[in-house]
């Protein structure tokens, strides 16, 4: 009964155990959720020294260093949170590619809405000025169009 | 209702001067978040005797330039005969952060070009760098006696940089 169970146990840890090739290290997860933790944190970090590339992307030393930490950091059991915090410390908002809403990146946020909103208003008050000149329709152009209805009414009961 | 070109073409003044003033600007320049901080804590081995351990309180206490260089980074060299003349000058204490470099190159670079540091240490697995911030060596840091960062530089230092933006803190305001 226990070497069943303990070939079951080895039999899961050696399933779940998944590897990722990176090309400077080899890192080995003990969970396949941790290895996707990693995974999507490499794709969410800009590597500081090639600015257009994230840090799975990167070959670059700091980056090697950096997937490095993060690697150690999910292994040692820290959370998502803690590892985005111990980064944005030490090198600034700007190494997240999708930083939260704060004070200093609300105008970006915001802006869109802003553009929205002006467009409807923008929209509405032709709209309206649309309508306006409806309104004015020359009184002569009125009765030709009435005496033309008329007409047109006239004839189609004559059918 | 009549054209009225004249918000189009302010809309359009305003995006070019945006774009204009976004030009300016160097984007590789990323703001420390380490300013006004303290120097984080750090026990790193000195370049010229690997047995002594220095820590963070053993350095504080006056104002300090770190430089963090390497014996690979040819910028280094670049500003390293400024670092010499400033050092010279002994208005203040410099040392030196020896970042992921061997220790035998680095001994090396220092005998060939000059040694201005009053110490350096040892950060071969670039621990201290992480904590740092580092990105891009040459980087130096303007410590105060409190052992609080007051500038950080990026890149090699300029006689400008050290004049206006590194000696100028040091001083008391007039």
């Amino acid at each position: 009964m226990m070497v069943t169970i303990r070939i079951a146990v080895l039999a899961f840890a050696s399933l779940s155990a998944v590897s990722i090739l990176a090309s400077d290290y080899s890192y080995t997860f003990t969970t396949p959720q941790r290895e996707m933790r990693y995974q999507s944190l490499m794709e969410e970090l800009r590597c500081l020294v090639c600015q257009n590339q994230s840090l799975a992307d990167s070959n670059a030393g700091l980056a090697q260093d950096l997937r490095k930490k993060v690697y150690d950091m999910i292994s040692t059991g820290n959370d998502d949170d803690q590892i985005l915090d111990f980064l944005t410390d030490r090198y600034g908002k700007f190494i997240l590619y999708d930083p939260k809403l704060n004070y200093e990146n609300a105008p970006l946020w915001l802006l869109p809405i802003l553009m929205i909103c002006i467009g409807v208003y923008v929209i509405s008050r032709l709209a309206k000025q649309g309508e306006r000149s409806e309104a004015v329709i020359p009184q002569s152009a009125q009765d030709d169009a009435d005496a033309l209805v008329k007409h047109l009414e006239e004839r189609s009961k004559q059918l | 209702m009549k054209a009225q070109p004249i918000i189009p073409i302010a809309i359009f003044i305003l995006l070019v001067a945006l774009f204009g003033i976004g030009l300016t600007k160097d984007p590789r320049l990323i703001p420390s978040p380490l300013i006004g901080e303290p120097l984080p804590e750090f026990e790193l081995s000195l370049l010229h005797h690997p047995d002594d351990i220095v820590e963070k309180h053993d350095l504080i206490g006056e104002y300090m330039l770190l430089n963090v260089w390497a014996s690979w980074c040819v910028a280094c060299a670049e500003e390293h005969s400024l670092i010499i003349d400033l050092a010279k000058q002994k208005i203040i204490k410099i040392v030196g952060i020896n970042y992921k470099d061997k220790s035998s190159d680095a001994l090396r670079w220092l005998e060939e070009k000059g040694d201005p540091y009053d110490s350096t240490l040892v950060d071969f697995d670039g621990e201290l760098g992480m904590d740092l911030g580092v990105y891009g060596v040459p980087e130096t840091f303007l410590i105060d006696p409190k052992g609080q960062v007051l500038y950080k530089h990026v890149g090699p230092l300029t006689l400008e940089v050290i004049e206006n933006n590194l000696l100028t803190l040091t001083r008391p305001e007039q």
